[in-house]
């Protein structure tokens, strides 16, 4: 019997060592890494708050996707540079990266989003203590804080938005997107490189001339061949950082099922949303962003749109139509030491 | 003259073959008794778990489940052995198979479900056994960490909360029964499975899984 004791003794520890090994990066004393859950409806929204610990600023960071997450968003070295000076709010949108719950495809919705989003700026204030709070919307997540800012009470809790590459109008932003690319395709086909491949590509817009979520896909797989999503490369750096142990099963399906349900006024995003003759609501001081390389949401035309149309008085909206010429979607990535610098100057003038 | 002693060798050959089966037949007949084979037997069992996310890098989730197996059905069969005195049994056998256990994943969720496992095993008289697992359950997803909640007056209130799900799954397992030939109450296993949990968005969620197990033997003789 004292065998067998022993056998189920070492047994029982082994596994206890195993189950606690993880790695966590340290933090320096004046340094935050804190994870929370906010529940809203039927799901919990997973919120990471880093940075400044002494800092009473915050920056909540809105993913793209739409089903992406800001889990792995601050390996990002722009972030740490960030989060030196300020609190960053990471979290995660619902029936996205790894939220869990049971949200049903009713409240997959641009406006139950918001609601979300607000829920999280509150949470910022409350329970992360700090008094100012900047939003960071890149990509979908610049469209939902755009969405966000429309309602004036919304606009009151916050000190100011930094908006990259906005899908503000995905309806008329996707056609723009097809245009950009089969430019792209007819020069690589007069260069002649793979000229039947291109042509498939050509083929497959002249059979969709108007993508849906299923094409989105597809499209993308092009774009990130001609380096429109993203094209400077060469300046990407990424740190260390640990990830909740998700289930990777959820990520996965989350992927497909937030862009297959998201609507904005009950209608697929991909094909209604537009929010151009709305963005004069938006007073608030906003820092806009984007790459000139960008062939997802292509600068032309939909930058300028939304500098024209945005309410904010020209004294408090930052837009340099000359900078990060070799961005494509992603800027704060791409060329993050000039985003850094643009957005500490933008935060600390508002504040 | 060759003819009839080559005749009378195949005569006796086969001959003595077919009285010596039937003598070999009644033998064991004599010597084994169903009855003497018949036993009772419940094991207590602790597993450790590794919910595997197979994609790179890939990624290991730990937990343990705890069963103790009831067995509902048993079916031993004998094989000839080189002795008559040492027969091989194979054992046949149905458990049902209460298991409780957890899943542990950081800054995620603890997951804890209990099974009701429907589990047939086959030992070979080595004390070799394989066992296919078909399992149906509850899960319990606990956030693991703070969860907040805004209430109507604006403010945060922290709630305990997690998720109830649906478990679904099977799993087989390959191990040693000590207590079957060398009289130690101890069973070693280890095998794989896959159960998915619902609902996630509406959706099943699947789950991969190793696991590596100890068991207690209680067998009794019938007498």
């Amino acid at each position: 019997m004292r065998f067998n004791v022993s056998i189920i003794s070492v047994f029982l520890v082994a596994i206890a060592i195993f189950t606690s090994c993880s790695k966590d990066p340290k933090l320096s004393k004046d340094q935050l890494d804190n994870y929370y859950f906010v529940k809203v409806k039927d799901v919990a929204l997973p919120v990471r708050v880093c940075g400044n610990i002494n800092s009473d600023i915050a920056v909540i960071y809105i993913h793209g996707g739409p089903g992406g997450s800001a889990q792995g968003e601050r390996a990002n070295v722009y972030w740490s540079e960030i989060e030196k000076y300020y609190k960053v709010i990471y979290y995660d949108q619902r029936g996205s990266g790894t939220t869990q719950g049971n949200t049903k495809p009713s409240e997959m919705s641009i406006e139950q989003f918001s609601e979300d989003l607000d829920n999280i700026v509150d949470f910022t204030k409350q329970v992360a203590k700090a008094s100012k709070i900047y939003i960071h919307g890149a990509s979908w997540g610049g469209g939902l804080a755009a969405y966000y800012l429309l309602d004036t009470s919304h606009q009151n809790k916050l000190h100011g938005a930094i908006i990259e590459s906005p899908a503000y109008d995905i309806k008329n932003g996707a056609l723009l997107s097809i245009q950009w690319l089969l430019h792209k395709a007819d020069s690589i086909i007069a260069l002649g490189k793979d000229i039947n491949y291109w042509k498939n590509c050509k083929a497959f817009y002249a059979a969709n001339p108007q993508l849906n979520y299923q094409d989105f896909k597809q499209h993308q797989s092009y774009l990130i061949q001609v380096g429109g999503i993203v094209n400077n490369a060469i300046n990407l750096q990424v740190r260390g950082t640990s990830i909740p142990k998700a289930e990777i099963d959820v990520a996965f399906k989350n992927a497909i099922f937030a862009p297959s349900t998201l609507t904005y006024e009950g209608q697929s995003i991909f094909t209604h949303l537009d929010l151009t003759s709305q963005l004069n609501k938006i007073k608030l001081p906003v820092m806009l962003v984007w790459g000139a390389k960008d062939g997802l949401l292509p600068k032309d035309n939909l930058a300028q749109k939304f500098a024209s149309n945005i309410g904010t008085p020209p004294s408090k909206f930052k837009y340099d139509a000359a900078k990060y010429i070799l961005s494509a979607h992603l800027p704060h990535f791409e060329e993050w030491q000039a985003f850094d610098m643009d957005a500490k100057t933008f935060i600390e003038a508002n504040k | 003259m060759k003819k009839l002693t080559a005749y009378l060798t195949i005569v006796l050959f086969f001959g003595a073959g077919v009285v010596s089966v039937q003598a070999q037949a009644d033998k064991y007949k004599d010597i084994i008794k169903p009855d003497g084979i018949k036993n009772s037997k419940y094991l207590v069992s602790v597993s450790g778990i590794a919910d595997m996310d197979l994609f790179k890098p890939m990624n290991a989730n730990f937990g343990m489940a705890f069963s103790g197996s009831i067995r509902v059905l048993y079916k031993p069969k004998l094989n000839k052995g080189k002795s008559a005195y040492s027969p091989r049994v194979i054992e046949r056998e149905i458990f049902i198979k209460p298991t409780f256990g957890y899943i542990y994943r950081k800054r995620y969720n603890t997951a804890l479900f209990f099974i009701p496992e429907l589990a047939y095993r086959h030992t070979f008289y080595s004390g070799v056994f394989v066992e296919l697992n078909f399992d149906a359950g509850y899960m319990y997803t606990k956030y693991n960490a703070p969860v907040y909640e805004r209430q109507s007056d604006s403010t945060f209130k922290k709630i305990s909360y997690g998720n109830h799900n649906l478990m679904l799954g099977g799993k087989i397992v390959a191990g040693y029964d000590f207590s079957k030939k060398l009289e130690v109450p101890i069973a070693i296993n280890f095998g794989t499975g896959i159960f998915y949990r619902f609902p996630n968005n509406q959706q099943w969620i699947k789950h991969v899984y190793a696991e590596f197990g100890l068991s207690y033997v209680f067998r009794k003789i019938k007498e």
